[in-house]
């Protein structure tokens, strides 16, 4: 299992992708793979650090990567406000562009490209695991 | 990160490359509301080679596709052979929402009508 912690800032959320990129490639994740596993860390990362709050700055958001022989899963902890994205309603999908609402993308994103998705708060922390089907 | 246009008649194409995150799209984001507010009418612009497009980077192309729709412009995609960019666009509805091609002529003749 590969680990990594960084501050729940806007400024370190490129670290976190350029050592999922190291970590897929070294074991070996296909490439399409590793780009829905990029995307869905890259969404649940802003999702943190735009709307988890003062509070989800008070601890580093911790992140590890683990393969099975079926899939690649990250899990993201952080201490932020409390949010369950595996039960929260996406948006119905805008008819025109009047309509359409900048923001709400990243739920259907992470929902779309991960095959499995679990979240439980634990100890004060939203512990978040997706997952890749390989 | 790397954005740019071309002018020819009415239309220009504005043509960006590299990671779409949110790093990526906050470095663009002054340029690109800039270059797609309404000079030309007709704005086509090519994501073939953006590697990465997150929800971020969405929001931006639809903020800049609304404001030119206000201005009585129009905003075309193009995303080439790039599956990943249009996977992510179609999984978001915003390919109901912007007309999406997969070369630039199909996005020229469409404009042309």
């Amino acid at each position: 299992m590969a680990t990594l912690a960084i501050n729940a800032d806007r400024s370190e959320v490129r670290a976190a992708a350029d050592w999922l990129h190291e970590v897929t490639h070294q074991h070996e994740v296909p490439q399409n793979k590793a780009i829905a596993l990029d995307q869905c860390l890259d969404e649940v990362l802003m999702n943190i650090v735009m709307h988890g709050g003062t509070s989800a700055t008070n601890s580093p958001v911790h992140l590890s990567f683990e393969l099975t022989q079926k899939e690649a899963a990250i899990t993201v902890s952080d201490s932020g406000k409390p949010f369950d994205p595996v039960n929260a309603p996406t948006k119905p999908r805008p008819m025109s562009l009047d309509e359409a609402e900048p923001g709400g993308l990243g739920l259907s994103i992470i929902k779309g490209l991960s095959n499995h998705l679990n979240y439980e708060f634990k100890d004060g922390r939203n512990v978040l695991t997706f997952a890749v089907a390989i | 990160m790397p954005i740019n246009f071309k002018d020819s008649d009415s239309l220009r194409l504005i043509t960006i490359d590299g990671r779409l995150d949110s790093a990526g799209s906050d470095e663009i984001a002054t340029r690109f509301s800039a270059m797609s507010s309404g000079a030309k009418p007709s704005v086509i612009v090519d994501l073939s080679q953006v590697s990465f497009l997150s929800s971020i980077g969405i929001r931006l192309i639809i903020q800049n596709a609304k404001s030119l729709q206000n201005k009585g412009g129009k905003m075309l995609l193009v995303t080439g052979d790039n599956e990943h960019v249009s996977g992510t666009l179609e999984s978001t509805g915003i390919s109901s929402l912007v007309p999406i091609f997969t070369n630039i002529q199909l996005a020229e003749q469409a404009i042309a009508g």
